[in-house]
């Protein structure tokens, strides 16, 4: 009864009023739902090329280069996945190996599990069972940063030293000169021995 | 019967590894720069060296190896610099330098040497001394002498020049 008392527009004048309001509606929501979807593709492609989507897998890769002393490096690994382009992207390597040789013409191996290589500045993030091998000693850690240009190696974590005259322990290790001269500091320790083994 | 090779066991392989540490020379310090062409390994900061029954600290230390040697012993030398000081049983020894030539069992110090034998002190300038017989030779410079402080039985200082 309330309700009837406040209805004071004649029926047959509802219908079309309604029949308008639905039909902008159904107007306004589709081309709501078009804008969305040309948005959203939009958005997600929004600052990005081509060439960040580029992945190259390559099967026994070998990267050649040479070094601040003139020694050829080379640059060796089992599997490697390329982002973008080669001269500014990312390579992951896995089971790495680089060989190359001091500035005396001396034997350097470097192996890992994986590493990541950047190619511009010619630089190797080594991790995993990382292990540089000399004729003399051979340097084992978890992770170590070489940079191929500068024949330079410095390692994230605690270094240990075995050869034929003892074992040297540090919690960080430099190496200059593809491991001419080795510099390792914090809590050094060395257990040399005196008579031959 | 088993307890006596048990106990054989443990005696033998306490002399290998008595042999083994007896052969072995353990450094540390707070930095190591090894120059692997020259074969030269310099330890440097807080640096402590333990060798059979001596003890050695010092500021510096820089040690000498021969990979080709043909001799059973591949280190060649080990030289202390700053602050020296070495224990070796009741013997206390300091000075500025030291130079240990591990092929001939002696060890020279220099400068403000101080011998302390049992609380006997011997000073000069440059002493030799050996590491198997424990005989020590004080010498000092024209200008200088040696002097020797020791105490007899009642505890009463006597001192020589």
């Amino acid at each position: 009864m309330l309700i009837l008392l406040f209805y004071t527009q004649p029926q047959k004048d509802l219908v079309p009023l309604i029949s308008q309001i639905a039909e902008q509606s159904v107007e306004e929501a589709d081309l709501e739902k078009e804008k969305t979807d040309k948005d959203l593709v939009e958005e997600s492609f929004k600052g990005a090329t081509v060439k960040d989507f580029k992945q190259t897998v390559m099967q026994s890769p070998n990267f050649l280069g040479e070094d601040i002393n003139k020694k050829l490096w080379s640059l060796k690994a089992v599997k490697a996945i390329q982002t973008g382009d080669l001269a500014a992207g990312v390579t992951n390597l896995y089971n790495v190996i680089a060989n190359t040789l001091s500035a005396q013409d001396s034997k350097v191996d470097y192996v890992a599990d994986k590493g990541e290589y950047f190619s511009e500045k010619q630089i190797i993030k080594l991790e995993g069972n990382v292990k540089i091998k000399t004729k003399t000693f051979i340097l084992q850690t978890e992770s170590l940063n070489y940079n191929l240009k500068k024949a330079y190696a410095e390692t994230n974590s605690q270094a240990v030293i075995k050869s034929d005259f003892g074992e040297l322990f540090g919690n960080k290790l430099q190496s200059f000169n593809n491991a001419d001269k080795l510099v390792l500091t914090g809590n050094v320790k060395a257990i040399l021995y005196n008579k031959n083994r | 019967m088993k307890k006596l090779l048990l106990g054989l066991l443990l005696i033998c392989s306490n002399a290998y590894a008595n042999q083994a540490a007896d052969e072995a020379i353990d450094i540390t310090s707070d930095k190591l720069v090894v120059k692997r062409l020259q074969n030269v390994a310099v330890f440097s900061g807080q640096v402590k060296s333990i060798y059979q029954d001596m003890t050695l600290t010092c500021d510096k230390m820089v040690l000498e190896y021969d990979p080709n040697s043909k001799t059973d012993k591949k280190i060649k030398y080990v030289k202390a610099y700053g602050h020296v000081k070495l224990v070796q049983g009741l013997d206390v020894i300091t000075s500025e330098y030291a130079e240990y030539l591990l092929n001939s069992d002696e060890i020279l110090f220099k400068k403000d040497v101080i011998l302390n034998r049992n609380n006997n002190l011997l000073t000069g300038d440059h002493l030799v001394i050996n590491t198997v017989t424990k005989e020590a030779k004080m010498t000092t410079k024209p200008s200088k002498q040696v002097r020797a402080t020791y105490y007899n039985k009642k505890g009463l200082n006597n001192e020589e020049k």
